[in-house]
């Protein structure tokens, strides 16, 4: 069971994202088949309301930016924090496929993670010195709070597929860590350092004795070519003639781009995927987007277990079996096809995911002899 | 006034004929284990330890191997006899809240202070007991060594740096309000052979603590046997008056593991065996309680120092999440 994970936060910084940025990244994730459960966190402070939900399952957890003990406002608080409380209060087992924020899909990640092993990208920016662990002289605060200073550091970034014991270990931490290299660091002229998350991230993992593998996982929009499953597209997509035709940080998401305006490469592929999500998202031809509703004139009978369905304007009467009940009993026109999916999978016991394309297959019989009608979310 | 416990001679006979004769005092556990996995039904193929030649030796079988045991004087076994909680009326049994953390620390941290507390031998003395605000040593209640005030050590921030990352997390597992914290006590703690300390509770009028976090640590392999963590139900009267039952829970030691539970709960550190009698074989364990303060004081500083506990955060104030409440 591969649970992909992307952290969010309910307020305004870096980690919220814009709303097309998660149904992005929930079609692309829908559209590669990517196996197992979208799980998406949200820090929320108190009064935040929760993001409606499409093929994700959306997670309510508690806010750490601004740090709760040293006021330090630093988004990547909430990563480690949200997963934390997710894996402690859920007992989650199995791999997590944790993603960055600015991701999408290209193809699935169909391996599960080994306990012991993650795998995860390279990362060229670790501070090297000679101070603990290798890092420069700054790190000399670290001498008091890390027991062996000697470790050899992994130098990762996100994607990251690790085993979830392996991750609910580290996690406390990570976040530790960085509460402690964030202040000790901003005696520097350049403030607290932006990148303790991920040193932080390494020294939990070196401590806890977690080998990584160094994996492709992910490819920029700047690359000629890639096999890496996961997209990155934060940074701007350039033309031929090197002038930016496409920037995540100033697209509304609506307006496309037409990928032939891009330099040939991964970031022609991404305003492909855009463009084809955006025109889905136009039709409402995709139900990740669509809420299922009961057409209220449907007349219902269950017989021996066997649900049959009267539909106006039909001569014949529309049989469904047990489980095609359940799915039809959610479509209350209340919940979104991802809460669907939860419930009929939690009546079932079945694992998150299993049921897609069943579930997918009743709503959409259901929808073409008319007992139900698709209503955008 | 006790009576000594009786001297129970046995002879265990085991698949393919091997016979033990093992002395042992009536109220000695492995007898109990023995008859207690005797009787199961259906037959559990649990371990059993049997000390030999007056504890020199010990004979480890599975259950499932005894044949017979005769004993002299009689042993009269109580079959199937359920332990049923029984309530008065206006009463109500609640289980305990608890929750427990392992791999608590980096493998390299759980070390070091496990090397720190066998090093630490001259600095135990007897545990003492609170009563009326006062310590007594009370041998009858608790038996064990503590090196008190551990919580000013640089090991012991070590530990409290890492629990204040779980702080707002495990309030809110047991529905306490995040409270500022006035201080993280700390004890380290030696069970030897036959020590314990009976059941009580952690907190008081006059004693803050709010959660008490256990962590255990002990060389390996284990040189003792026992020595577990119970939780114990708890009945609560109409009066707000609260006993503990009968009926508990049952948590192990495990080294690096780390059993965190409201301060309210009635608990018990069980017996220790510790045959060979080394210090360097105890049950170890680091005790911690989060104290709540009276007056919130933004300028205490915690763990490490960097982090501020002695006043609510504004995340954790919202009355409509459980773990939250207005200072």
């Amino acid at each position: 069971m591969i649970f992909t994970v992307f952290c969010t936060s309910a307020h305004v910084d870096v980690l919220a994202p814009a709303p097309w940025q998660s149904e992005l990244l929930e079609y692309s994730w829908g559209n590669v088949r990517q196996p197992g459960e979208l799980v998406r966190l949200v820090a929320c402070r108190p009064g935040d309301t929760l993001p409606s939900d499409r093929l994700a399952r959306v997670v309510r957890t508690t806010c750490w930016s601004p740090h709760p003990f040293t006021g330090d406002a630093y988004p990547p608080y909430d990563v480690a924090a949200s997963l934390l409380e997710w894996l402690f209060t859920e007992r989650i087992e199995g791999s997590v496929l944790l993603l960055a924020p600015g991701s999408i899909f290209r193809a699935p990640v169909t391996h599960e993670a080994v306990r012991g092993t993650a795998q995860a990208m390279a990362w060229d920016r670790l501070p090297r010195g000679d101070g603990p662990f290798g890092l420069g002289p700054a790190f000399k605060f670290l001498d008091l709070c890390c027991v062996d200073r000697t470790l050899t550091l992994p130098a990762v970034t996100l994607p990251l597929l690790i085993h979830s014991s392996d991750l609910r270990r580290i996690a406390p931490r990570w976040l530790e860590m960085m509460s402690i290299i964030r202040p000790e660091t901003n005696v520097d002229a350049e403030g607290p350092r932006e990148d303790a998350d991920a040193i932080a991230y390494a020294i939990a993992a070196a401590e806890a004795g977690l080998a990584h593998t160094l994996t492709e996982f992910s490819v920029g929009t700047g690359a000629k070519t890639g096999a890496a499953p996961i997209l990155d597209y934060r940074r701007p997509i350039a033309s031929t003639k090197g002038k930016t035709v496409w920037d995540a940080g100033t697209y509304d998401g609506r307006d496309v781009v037409a990928a032939k305006h891009a330099a040939p490469g991964i970031g022609r592929e991404f305003l492909t995927t855009l463009a084809e999500f955006a025109a889905r998202r136009k039709e409402g031809a995709d139900l990740a987007f669509l809420r299922p509703c009961r057409h209220p004139r449907v007349r219902e009978a269950k017989i021996l277990g066997q649900l049959f369905l009267d539909v106006p304007g039909r001569a014949d009467t529309v049989t469904v079996d047990a489980s095609g009940a359940a799915i039809w009993e959610c479509c209350d026109g209340m919940r979104s096809l991802a809460q669907i999916h939860r419930d009929v999978e939690a009546r079932f016991a079945k694992p998150p995911g299993s049921l897609r394309d069943d579930i997918a297959a009743v709503i959409e019989r259901l929808s073409n002899v008319g007992a139900l009608r698709l209503e955008r979310i | 006034m006790t009576t000594p416990a009786r001297i129970v001679e046995l002879s265990v006979r085991l698949v393919g004929g091997d016979l033990h004769r093992i002395t042992l005092p009536e109220d000695a556990r492995e007898l109990l284990d023995l008859y207690a996995a005797m009787a199961a039904l259906p037959a559990t193929d649990r371990l059993l330890q049997l000390p030999l030649g007056g504890g020199k030796a010990a004979c480890t079988v599975r259950a499932s191997q005894v044949v017979s045991v005769v004993s002299e004087p009689p042993v009269v076994l109580e079959l199937q006899k359920p332990v049923t909680p029984a309530t008065a009326a206006g009463s109500r049994l609640r289980r305990p809240q608890y929750a427990i953390l392992d791999d608590f620390l980096g493998l390299g941290e759980y070390r070091e202070l496990l090397a720190l507390a066998l090093a630490a031998e001259d600095e135990f003395k007897a545990g003492l007991v609170n009563t009326n605000n006062l310590d007594t040593f009370n041998p009858e209640y608790r038996q064990n060594q503590v090196v008190m005030h551990f919580g000013g050590t640089v090991h012991a921030r070590l530990l409290q740096n890492r629990l204040l990352i779980w702080f707002p997390l495990l309030a809110r597992t047991f529905g306490i309000p995040m409270f500022p914290l006035r201080e993280v006590e700390s004890q380290l703690t030696a069970a030897s052979n036959g020590q314990f300390y009976k059941v009580h509770c952690d907190d008081g009028p006059d004693i803050p603590r709010v959660l008490s976090c256990v962590y255990y640590l002990f060389r390996e392999p284990r040189g003792f046997a026992g020595g577990n963590l119970r939780l114990y139900d708890c009945i609560e009267e109409e009066s707000g008056a609260r006993r503990p039952a009968a009926t508990f829970t049952t948590i192990e030691p495990l080294p690096n593991r780390m059993v965190v539970f409201p301060s309210l709960e009635f608990h018990e550190a069980m017996p220790a065996r510790c045959p060979s009698g080394e210090f360097a074989d105890c049950r170890f364990a680091i005790t911690s309680w989060l104290q709540r303060a009276t007056v919130a004081n933004p300028d205490a500083t915690f763990g490490w120092g960097h982090f501020r506990c002695g006043v609510v955060a504004p995340q954790f104030l919202d009355a409509g999440l459980p773990g939250s409440s207005a200072p």
